[in-house]
């Protein structure tokens, strides 16, 4: 627990694991947590380097302002999710279709 | 301990089966980072990130999820054919990333932290930083207007 190289591998795994979710889950809703795990494997290594380098509460700040946009964008998410779902009955990306074939 | 609950209720995140199993173990990751933040010794962070994204942001999820799916039906569409590749990319960008990391020669000694750093993140927010908080602000407004216009009946 007492060396950046800790953090740093953590951080990694969730990002990756955000990556594969992205890229394979077809549900709107998951894709979104998916982007979550992201932006705070980011907001991880704002504050690991906060705590070992030479960025002194500098990176602390910058994750409190990356956690306020990330809930930001979520709202606007979940608002645009729920206006799919009223418009096309479903959140699976691969059927948002409008060309009509399937 | 935080680390095992973290990375294992993450991977549950993007491997379950099941969307509320997924929501909550997205619940559970979100705590685990909170003890990050915790064992980093930034304590404002831990709070924000335990009532903004514990709190707030999945209640926004479970209200969506039961906005877009049948109460009994939380099964998750299949995912695309070609899983394998995508696994392979992850796989191999995790490889490059832990490698990257372990050549790299970063600073291992400490920063200069106390032990309570919300009063020192206060006063550089209202001096140095005033100018993010006010973008921040507006960007806040803007986005909170957004969202109840996208869902305001037609």
């Amino acid at each position: 627990m007492n060396s950046v190289y800790t953090y740093l591998l953590v951080s990694a795994i969730l990002f990756c694991l955000g990556l594969y979710g992205v890229t394979t889950r077809r549900n709107a809703l998951l894709i979104f947590m998916s982007i979550e795990l992201i932006l705070s494997s980011a907001n991880i290594n704002l504050a690991a380097f906060s705590r070992f380098g030479a960025l002194s509460l500098d990176g602390q700040i910058f994750a409190f302002f990356a956690i306020v946009i990330t809930l930001a964008q979520a709202s606007v998410g979940i608002a645009i999710v729920i206006n799919v779902y009223n418009t096309f009955h479903t959140i699976n990306i691969d059927k948002l279709d409008t060309s009509g074939n399937k | 301990m935080v680390i095992l609950l973290t990375v294992s209720s993450a991977a549950i995140v993007t491997l379950s089966k099941n969307l509320k199993h997924s929501i909550f173990a997205f619940v559970a990751t979100l705590i685990g980072i909170s003890g990050m933040y915790i064992f980093l010794m930034a304590d404002l962070l831990a709070i924000a990130n335990i009532i903004l994204n514990v709190v707030a942001l999945s209640v926004l999820i479970i209200i969506g999820a039961l906005l877009t799916s049948k109460v009994t039906d939380f099964k998750i569409p299949k995912s695309v054919k070609q899983k394998y590749i995508y696994a392979g990319i992850s796989l191999l960008f995790f490889i490059l990333l832990v490698i990257l990391i372990f050549i790299t020669p970063w600073k291992t000694e400490k920063s200069e932290l106390t032990n309570y750093t919300i009063k020192a993140i206060e006063e550089s927010i209202i001096t140095s930083y005033l100018m993010p908080l006010e973008i921040v602000s507006i960007f806040l407004l803007s986005a909170l207007v957004g969202a109840a216009f996208l869902i305001r009946k037609r």
